[in-house]
């Protein structure tokens, strides 16, 4: 065919190129092409179901392998488990130790200014742990603990009876006998302040062991 | 069936046979090219139908097989990305055509191919389906007068291609 009068004809739309014929196909076709696009759409309904399963399982994986990663790394960051980091805070653990030192020095010489017990060195702190722990009562101890206390109580009640007494009589004392006592009375008066300093002094070591929690209105008497 | 009943059941048969396509080709061009095939095939066919549920029945078988002659096209040819307009077939008379005519039947495949989407659907209508530009109007929905301006517009650039190739003197 001539190859003008060949495009004249396609380009009238006479001459099909492709040689397609749009005729409907057979009845055993259109079943068998039917049959094989359903298998064909099944097939691709359980591959999609499958790559989500695998999809999803992988994310799962993932997640947890996150999950692990993150976790041993945030372990890895703790300073025990560092070396350098460790070493640091075996050399700052001292100035720690020392500077709590200092303060409760600083605590213990506030508190006790007329008594010379402050410079607690830190072989005077072991030394006053072990003998607080030496002197820390006992079960077969508390009892008796408990009874001291209604003694002492008892005891101080009748001497500040008995000053009482002592000054309203003070004011009638013209003659020698009165002097006479005067002794008595100064030795007493000089014993009475050493059992309240010796009494001040266990309550300091005991808040010393309880941490400093001590009265800091209580002081020293004197002497 | 009457021709004239085509025209006002095509939009939902065609809309039936893009949804068989996409859900087996989930392309949209690749619906679009079966939706086609199987409104020409329906078309060429509906004087032998009876009813409008025997078209509909028809419409869901020859749309499947649309999609599986495509697919088989394409399992032939896994590594190029096959449309219908780019199908290679056998021309009736292949064997007779010397090699000059094969290589114009070639160049005015690709002039054909190289049109736009919507121009070549309706030009594969027209120049391979053999149907009249009323008939396209019919089927797609389109009015005559644009239907017949892009297949002028269509024939108009094939001609230049094959100009420029050197298959029309002058």
């Amino acid at each position: 065919m001539d190859k003008k009068l060949l495009i004249d004809e396609y380009l009238q739309g006479r001459h099909p190129i492709e040689g397609k014929k749009w005729e409907l196909p057979t009845a055993e076709e259109l079943d068998r092409d039917e049959a094989l696009f359903d298998a064909l759409i099944a097939e691709k309904k359980q591959t999609s179901r499958f790559t989500r399963t695998i999809g999803r399982t992988l994310l799962a994986i993932a997640a947890v392998l996150i999950a692990v990663v993150a976790l041993f790394t945030w372990k890895n960051f703790k300073p025990e488990n560092q070396p350098q980091l460790a070493d640091k805070t075996e050399e700052l653990v001292p100035q720690e130790d020392a500077l709590k030192v200092i303060e409760k020095d600083n605590v213990v010489k506030s508190q006790t200014t007329h008594v010379k017990i402050a410079n607690v060195t830190r072989y005077d702190r072991k030394r006053n742990t072990r003998r607080l722990e030496s002197s820390q009562p006992t079960i077969a101890d508390e009892p008796q603990t408990s009874t001291e206390t209604p003694v002492l109580a008892n005891a101080a009640d009748s001497l500040y009876y008995y000053l009482t007494q002592l000054e309203n009589q003070m004011g009638d004392c013209r003659d020698s006998t009165c002097l006479a006592e005067l002794g008595n009375l100064m030795q007493a008066d000089e014993r009475i302040k050493d059992l309240v300093n010796k009494i001040i002094h266990k309550q300091v070591e005991t808040a010393y062991k309880e941490e400093y929690l001590v009265d800091t209105t209580t002081r020293y008497i004197p002497l | 069936m009457e021709h004239t009943e085509f025209a006002s059941l095509a939009p939902i048969l065609r809309s039936k046979a893009k949804a068989i396509g996409m859900s087996f080709f989930s392309s949209e061009e690749q619906a679009e090219d079966v939706a086609q095939e199987t409104v020409i095939s329906l078309w060429k066919a509906w004087g032998s139908l009876s009813s409008k549920e025997e078209a509909e029945r028809m419409v869901v078988k020859i749309a499947k097989h649309e999609c599986i002659d495509i697919w088989k096209r394409e399992q032939r040819r896994p590594h190029t990305s096959l449309t219908i307009s780019q199908e290679v077939t056998h021309p009736a008379s292949n064997e007779d055509h010397s090699l000059e005519e094969n290589e114009l039947v070639e160049a005015m495949r690709e002039a054909a191919n190289s049109l736009r989407k919507s121009e070549r659907r309706l030009w594969r209508m027209f120049a391979e389906a053999e149907m009249q530009p009323r008939e396209i109007a019919l089927v797609t929905g389109i009015n005559v007068r644009t239907v017949s301006s892009m297949l002028s517009h269509a024939r108009h650039h094939i001609y230049n291609v094959l100009k420029e190739g050197g298959f029309i003197d002058g």
